[in-house]
């Protein structure tokens, strides 16, 4: 398998006069583990956004799975396998678990009744303990983000984009969702993370980017990126600061 | 209320109002009765896009008055019957919330609720400036007599707004419990999250003004037959704006029976006080609760029974702990 | 030649009308520009302004003059009415926008209605002097009852500029709008220069009364009309940008005079809310918007 996963190329996006990413080229292979960092501000969300299609670059093509999706709404591409999770987790509130992930499945297997088998399956594989008619309002944190990943992997994608899913966790949960993410890449799933903890993204990646002021300023094995002396300055070098 | 309980309920009550205009001989019962029931359907439809998907449409004026006046053109031009003025009005509805829905959805919610006040004036000065629709003045809708079942017009359109009702209700509750019904809630609860979830926002925003509109429209449609007389000061009333909104805040956006306990509670109560106050004390007091419903409990009296329902339970569950 | 005629002085009431809608919308660029809080009960708070002004503007005084006292106790319904909506919202957690609006839509109707008992239904003016005479250039006619009020809008941007740009407070007002959270790290009570603005906001509306009734008469349903150009300015100018707002105020004032007079009155209340479809479609960010 030698054609890439995702091919992002010449991708630009501006706010009115801020110009916020670009161009940035970035390539993923079938079931890759890639590693994305910056400071805030670097652009990682705006690149991410462009991915799933949240956002409309102006210049560049994203093509994914050999299709060009660059014109494609971001509820398409969830359909053709892209899945997000947010930064703050963005439950549907005044709904339960179930209901939560009904929402996906209601698009891509409305009405059967495989639907709600599938959705105990995938709360399952998060280990996310609560029943699943327990309503949003009364999960904790962990299972917050444990929701969110599985709502995102309940429709079976090839793609997961992990958007700081374990920022404001305890050690044990950060092994947690790590190890809930390893499970996911064996059974094939690319997974792009997002993370400012440096020790956890370390460990996952294959392989690591680093953005600064929208452009790619490093790239290579983790080992690479943490020697690395432009990224030590732009990234490590602010965290020493603090 | 499991589905078969409520066909039968339905049904029931349905059959109920077509018996009453032959038990009960005051008119006058089935003169407020329609008015209540007319805003069972209102509110009902407002809730659909307003309770279940988010957007907040303060112009509800602007597509009963579209549904009014489509009746009456209907009646004027052709002399249709009442089911063809229903459907004339109900297309007009859709029409008109796609387009509103189009022209406003793309961006943010706030912009869609100011839209939507100014469609009203947009329409209103329409109808002004349409002699044919009889203007400023009015128009009169005298319909031939009904059948003498009934015993009176007014009794008619009574019946007719509670197969409305009926109707209207029991497409609410389908969609609620329906796939549509979790997609509007998804796009209530975080749009950029169900578009990410795989949920056409646009597709399902549209769907929902075309239904809404199409609802509340239909509520203007006997209004015609039920008054003989439309005008554009009626039609387009703040009253109806402020009460779609009211209903379903005090009664519960959440669910379908929400809106019609805002109604029968709302509206029935400005039935009884419309004797007593005048009608700038009425929308003031009107404007006062849905301040203080928004404030306090913006899920409703129903959600305030949700919620008590939930203390006790957890309650019950710490006694049980300690016992 | 009567074309000139005509489309200078289109031009020309154009511009004044502009910056009187700027003085509208000053106070809700503010709120919905800087803080994001749709407060649509604006246009009823101005037309309350309008109605208080002229109130104290009959035992002889002049209504902007009047206007500029009335300033103290706007300012304090300003603060007051935030405490109410803060307490009921913001301080519950996420702050849904839709419920929100639809509490200021309440209070719009509320203060509608109030208007309706306490003045009547009927249209109310203020008899000021200059009231019924016009400046003349050449063949430019421009009745004073725009320019005075117009010339007072370009003073409050200035100065409300200065306050932003200048001092302390007004600093903490713009960072508030950009960066809650490093803001109360920084000691400065994010919630009390919230408060604070809405007052600035509501004094505001109280000077854009002023001016309004002066140009002509108002009722209590005139903020109906009013709404949909105070959004399109804040929008059209984008949000946060004070400046702005009296560039983009004016350039819808232009195009509503233009339409006035070179196509039909009854379609000027529409052509702001054209604008403002057109901007949201076209350039979100508005002309002068700060990325966020």
């Amino acid at each position: 398998m030698s054609e890439p996963l995702l091919s992002v190329r010449g991708v630009e996006k501006s706010f009115g006069a801020l110009k916020a990413l670009g161009p940035v080229d970035v390539t993923l292979t079938q079931g890759e583990r890639l590693g994305l960092i910056g400071p805030n501000g670097s652009g990682k969300t705006t690149l991410i956004n462009c991915i799933a299609g949240l956002l409309r670059p102006e210049v560049g093509t994203i093509i994914y799975g050999g299709v060009d999706i660059t014109a494609e709404p971001a509820h398409k591409r969830a359909r053709m396998g892209i899945a997000r999770s947010f930064q703050i987790p963005r439950p549907f509130t005044g709904m339960s678990v179930l209901e939560n992930l009904l929402v996906p499945l209601d698009y891509v297997a409305r009405g059967s009744r495989d639907e709600i088998e599938r959705a105990d399956e995938v709360l399952a594989s998060v280990r996310l303990n609560p029943s699943r008619d327990a309503p949003v309002e009364a999960l904790s944190q962990l299972e917050l983000r444990k929701l969110e990943l599985a709502r995102a992997l309940v429709t079976g994608p090839r793609l997961l984009i992990a958007d700081e899913a374990m920022a404001g966790l305890s050690e044990g949960e950060i092994d947690e969702i790590l190890s809930l993410l390893f499970d996911l890449n064996r059974s094939g799933v690319a997974i792009i993370m997002i993370e400012h903890i440096m020790h956890a993204v370390m460990r996952f990646s294959e392989r690591m980017i680093c953005l600064e002021t929208g452009l790619i300023i490093a790239e290579g094995s983790p080992r690479d990126i943490v020697e690395n002396p432009e990224v030590q300055k732009v990234y490590f070098g602010e965290q020493a600061r603090h | 209320m499991s589905q078969r309980t409520f066909l039968v309920l339905a049904i029931l009550v349905g059959a109920a109002g077509f018996l009453m205009p032959q038990a009960i001989t005051n008119p006058y019962y089935f003169y407020a009765g329609y008015i209540v029931l007319q805003y069972v359907v209102i509110a009902t439809g407002w809730n659909i896009l307003g309770g279940y998907a988010g957007y907040i449409n303060f112009g509800t004026s602007a597509f009963f008055g579209a549904g009014v006046y489509a009746a009456a053109f209907l009646f004027k031009a052709f002399e249709a019957p009442i089911i063809v003025q229903i459907i004339g009005a109900g297309l007009t509805g859709v029409f008109l919330g796609v387009a509103m829905g189009y022209l406003t959805l793309r961006i943010q919610g706030v912009y869609f609720s100011i839209a939507t006040l100014a469609l009203v004036v947009v329409l209103e000065t329409l109808v002004h400036n349409t002699d044919y629709l009889g203007g400023a003045a009015g128009l009169s809708t005298l319909a031939p007599p009904p059948s003498s079942w009934f015993r009176g017009q007014t009794q008619f359109v009574f019946c007719v707004m509670l197969v409305l009702a009926v109707i209207a209700v029991a497409i609410a509750r389908w969609i609620e419990m329906s796939w549509m019904g979790r997609s509007f809630r998804a796009i209530r609860a975080s749009e950029p999250a169900a578009e990410a979830c795989g949920v056409p926002t646009l597709r399902m925003k549209l769907l929902a003004c075309a239904i809404s509109g199409g609802t509340i429209a239909v509520a203007g449609a006997p209004y015609p037959t039920y008054s003989s007389h439309v005008e554009p000061a009626s039609a387009f009333s703040l009253l109806i704006a402020l009460n779609a909104l009211a209903m379903p805040l005090i009664g519960g956006t959440r669910s379908w029976l929400g809106p019609v306990v805002g109604a029968f509670l709302l509206g029935g109560a400005q039935q009884i006080a419309t004797v007593t106050i005048s009608s700038e004390v009425n929308i003031l007091v009107i404007g006062l609760l849905l301040i203080a419903f928004v404030a306090t409990a913006p899920e409703g009296l129903l959600g305030l029974g949700t919620a008590v329902r939930q203390r006790l339970r957890a309650q019950n569950r710490q006694a049980e702990k300690t016992a | 030649m009567l074309y000139l005629d005509f489309a200078t002085n289109a031009l020309v009431s154009g511009v004044a009308l502009g910056s009187i809608y700027a003085l509208l919308a000053l106070g809700l660029a503010i709120t919905f520009g800087l803080l994001h809080i749709p407060n649509v009960a604006h246009p009823a708070i101005v037309v309350t302004g309008a109605y208080a002004a002229a109130a104290v503007s009959a035992r002889g005084f002049d209504p902007l003059l009047a206007a500029l006292v009335l300033t103290i106790p706007f300012y304090v319904i300003g603060l007051a009415f935030y405490e109410f909506y803060a307490r009921t919202f913001e301080l519950r957690g996420r702050g849904d926008t839709l419920q929100s609006l639809t509490l200021f839509f309440g209070v719009a109707l509320v203060i509608e209605i109030a208007l309706v008992i306490a003045f009547g239904a009927d249209l109310r003016s203020v008899s000021v002097p200059y009231v019924g005479r016009s400046l003349s250039v050449g063949f430019v006619t421009l009745p004073y009852r725009f320019l005075v009020p117009a010339l007072v809008t370009p003073v409050v941007v200035l100065l409300l500029w200065l306050y932003l740009t200048r001092t302390h407070a007004g600093l903490a007002l713009r960072a508030v709008a950009h960066d809650e959270r490093a803001l109360s790290i920084s000691g400065i009570n994010p919630t009390a220069t919230k408060r604070h603005a809405f007052g600035l906001a509501t004094a505001l509306a109280v000077l854009a009364g002023a001016a309004l009734i002066i140009t002509g008469p108002v009722d209590p349903f005139t903020d109906r009309t009013l709404m949909g150009r105070a959004f399109a300015v804040v929008v059209l100018a984008g949000l946060g940008s004070i400046p702005g707002t009296l560039v983009a105020a004016i350039v819808i004032g232009v195009a509503e005079s233009f339409v006035t007079t070179f196509v039909n009155p009854s379609w000027a209340p529409g052509v702001a809310f054209a604008i403002l479809l057109a901007t949201l479609g076209l350039r979100p960010s508005g002309l002068f918007g700060a990325a966020r």
